[in-house]
Formats: C-alpha cells, structure tokens, sequence
C-alpha cells in the first residue's frame, strides 16, 4: 500500500480537505447546545453547537432560523461542513431544527412573544367560520387517526362536503414547510375554499414541534381562508392555534364545529314544518275570523240602515198622516167644500150657496142658510 | 315544470335563509292572505329541498401529497 504523505500547499490543501469531505459528508446533521449565538447585519447567523467536550462553529443566515434561538437551547443542525481558507472550520447551515422538551418550549416562548407583538395572535384578526362550509381544506397525515376521527365523524354528520386533503408529513424536520407549502396551495384554489383545517393528533413537544415553528405559525395567521387548527388532547396551546381563527380540542371536535348534525337540521325541519303549518293556520283563521267580522258589520250596517231608513219613513207616514186632511173627521170634524174648494172660512160663502160637507164617513150637500160670526175664530 | 339543471343549485345555507325569511314573514300579523298561501307553498317546498339534501348528500374528498403542492 502506498503510504507516501502528499505534500500540498496550505490553499490547495483546504480544496482537497473540502473535497474529500463533501464526498464523505456532503450533508450532516450535529445535535448539540447552541453557544455564542448571534446575527450580524440582520441577515448572518453565527453560533458554536457543543457538547460537555467539543464545539463547532456555525454559519448561515436568518432565513435557516426556525424562529427566534438562544444559547443553551438544544438544536440538530443539518448542514455542510466546510474547512474556509481564512476562517476554519465550521458548518454551513442547511436547516436547524431544536431539541428537547425544554429547548422546544422555550422557543415557543420567545417566538410567542415575538408574534405576539406583532399582532399575530390579536383576537381582532380572528374570522367566523362560515355556519355550514360547502368545500373544506384539510391539512394532516392520511395515514393517522386524526384523519380517520375527523372524515368519520364529519360524514356522519353532514353531506354534499367537497374536501381538498393534502397528506402532510406533521412532525420531523420536512413538517414545517410542506404544511406551509400545502396552507399556501390551498389558498390558490378558486373559487376559494370556505374553510382551512389543519388537524393531528397528540404527541410530545417534539412531535408537535411543526405547530410551534414560525414558518406555519405565518402560514396559518397569513391564510386568507379561515383556519380551523385542531391538536388532540393537548391542554397547552401550540403557537399554530393561537394563531388560527378557531381552535379544536381535538381533530373529531373539530369535525363537530364545522359542520352542523344532520339529525338535529332534519328535526329543526320537521318543527319548521309544523310551524309553517301552524303559522298559516293561523292567517287563514285570521282571515276567517275578519271575514265573519266584516260581514256581522255589513248585516250590522245594513240593520241599521233599514232601520234608520224604516223610522224615517215612518216619521214621514206620521206626518203625512198628520197632513191627511181626512184624519181630522175621526174627531167628528168635516170638511166643507164650495164648488169643490176647501173652505177656511166663510167669506167666500153667502147665504143659499150650495156646500158639500164630507164627513169620516160618507160626505152631503147642504144649503147655507145663515153665516155666523163663530166661524171667525 | 322543466328542471333548470344549469343553474348551480342553491347551497344549503341558501335555502335554510330562505326558509327561515319565509317563516319570520308568515308571523308578521299583517301577512296578506294571498301572500301567506305563496310563503307557505314556498316553505314547504324548500322543507323538502333540505330533507332531500340532507338524505343524499355524499361527500366528496380529493386528494394531494405534500409533494404535489411543494413549491405553490
């Protein structure tokens, strides 16, 4: 075996060690606790992964950070290492995914704070979901008892649902960003949706890791259609649901606040039924009752008239009857007459002139033979 | 009467307004005769439009991977 030792200039040796290093290790990912973190210009991020016996430098730049990080936070670093002619050694950033129940919720935490102020999470922002969605988003791995809980119990309660499921991986590293690229296709669909769910199960914080990153954390605030997120059994919020405009308990709950119960609709119908019935009942009664009303004041009326009309000829008969010349002979008067006109008086009248006297009953013709003064009265 | 199967047909929240509209009209005191008799054929109608949908309705799920939707 030819052990001889190469000799190399220091410039071409970083090229060889570079090269043979990137066929070995042309990506890697180290676990260990983050030291000496800082950012330079807003856009470098410099820090030293380590462990209780070494260190290694780290390079890369903001748009690698899963959101805001800080010493003593436990972090799997993927990335390419890389011996730099000036600068040493190091690795260049790939991606960063943080560690440990403790790291991970102390991410949360500062990422919280930072979203907070920036409004993400303001109850202002939150949107209703629509009372009885037509075509629903759904975001969850196929595979889990997420989906099946929820597609089980939304086609046990509603019908006639058009559901878009994009099957996501919903925790390791690649989760973050393929539920942010599926959140962002959703939202391309048109007509848009009328709703967008984001739904798994429980699981450890490192398992729920995806749903506490600033990148679907930003997916979710930024949906134009509202979101529905829903983790099951968890007590504390992740930072996707605070910043959804509704939270679920859990996927099935979820399923229970989309949509209605059919049950329940087909026996508000059936009330709805006996209400329209009820209801129109009523108005024909009305309608009955205002007729017979209307009529009772016709005949009403009408009584009234007749009798108004009745007493009033009858008033007039009365003065007719008063009028009637021959109702005065019932009280034994006559009525002279002289060449058949009324007589009043006796002016017109002398001595031997024919009169015709009529009586109540039956009339005479007589002679005057004399014409008193007591007829002046 | 011929089916107008070319127009959309009305989404259940549609028909569900509707219906309550024609129930909160009937209670009105002075619905007109001639116009209960219309709401209430109205009402009856969609009643059974939603006990239909409500009876047959299917839903539909399609499906994508996370591959597919990479890079929206």
């Amino acid at each position: 075996m030819n052990n001889q030792v190469i000799e190399l200039g220091v410039s071409d040796f970083v090229a060889v060690f570079n090269q043979t290093l990137e066929g070995v290790y042309p990506e890697i990912i180290v676990v260990g606790e983050i030291a000496n973190f800082r950012v330079s210009q807003r856009r470098w991020v410099y820090f030293d992964i380590k462990d209780e016996t070494a260190s290694i430098r780290c390079f890369g730049t903001i748009y690698s950070l899963p959101g805001p990080l800080e010493d003593g936070m436990m972090a799997k670093v993927r990335g390419r290492p890389h011996l730099h002619e000036r600068y040493g050694f190091s690795i260049n950033i790939l991606s960063i995914q943080l560690a440990g129940e403790g790291t991970l919720r102390r991410a949360a935490d500062l990422l919280k704070v930072s979203l907070t102020r920036e409004g993400l999470f303001d109850p202002a922002r939150k949107r209703l979901l629509p009372e009885v969605p037509a075509r629903i988003g759904l975001i969850t791995a196929k595979q889990s008892a997420a989906y099946a809980d929820f597609i089980k119990i939304l086609n046990a309660r509603w019908g006639r649902l058009d559901i878009d499921v994009v099957n996501v991986q919903v925790q390791g590293e690649v989760a973050p960003s393929q539920i942010a690229a599926a959140i962002a296709h959703l939202n391309t669909i048109a007509p848009p949706l009328d709703v967008l769910t984001l739904i798994r199960g429980g699981g450890s914080s490192e398992d729920l890791a995806a749903f506490n990153s600033e990148q679907v954390t930003r997916a979710v605030a930024g949906s134009r259609i509202p979101t529905l997120v829903a983790i099951g059994h968890e007590i504390d919020f992740t930072l996707a649901e605070l910043a959804a405009d509704c939270r679920a308990s859990t996927p099935s709950n979820a399923a229970e606040l989309l949509v209605p119960e059919k049950k329940q609709i087909l026996r508000e119908l059936r009330v709805t039924q006996h209400s329209l019935t009820r209801h129109i009942a009523y108005v024909m009664n009305n309608a009955a009752a205002a007729v017979s009303q209307y009529t009772e004041q016709l005949d009403r009326l009408i009584r009234q008239r007749l009798q108004r009309l009745s007493s009033e000829v009858d008033g007039q008969a009365q003065l007719l009857e008063a009028f009637n010349p021959t109702a005065v002979l019932k009280r034994g008067y006559a009525i002279v007459r002289h060449n058949g006109r009324v007589l009043r008086n006796t002016q017109a009248l002398s001595v031997g002139n024919m009169i015709e006297v009529q009586l109540m009953q039956g009339a005479l013709g007589a002679v005057v033979e004399n014409i008193g003064e007591e007829s002046k009265r | 009467m011929t089916k107008d199967t070319a127009r959309p047909k009305p989404r259940y929240e549609e028909l569900k307004a509707e219906l309550d509209n024609i129930v909160e009209q009937l209670q009105a005191d002075d619905v007109d005769v001639d116009a209960a008799l219309s709401l209430y054929k109205r009402g009856r109608e969609i009643v059974e439009q939603l006990q239909e949908y409500l009876k047959t309705a299917e839903n539909t799920v399609h499906h994508l991977d996370a591959t597919d939707v990479e890079g929206t």
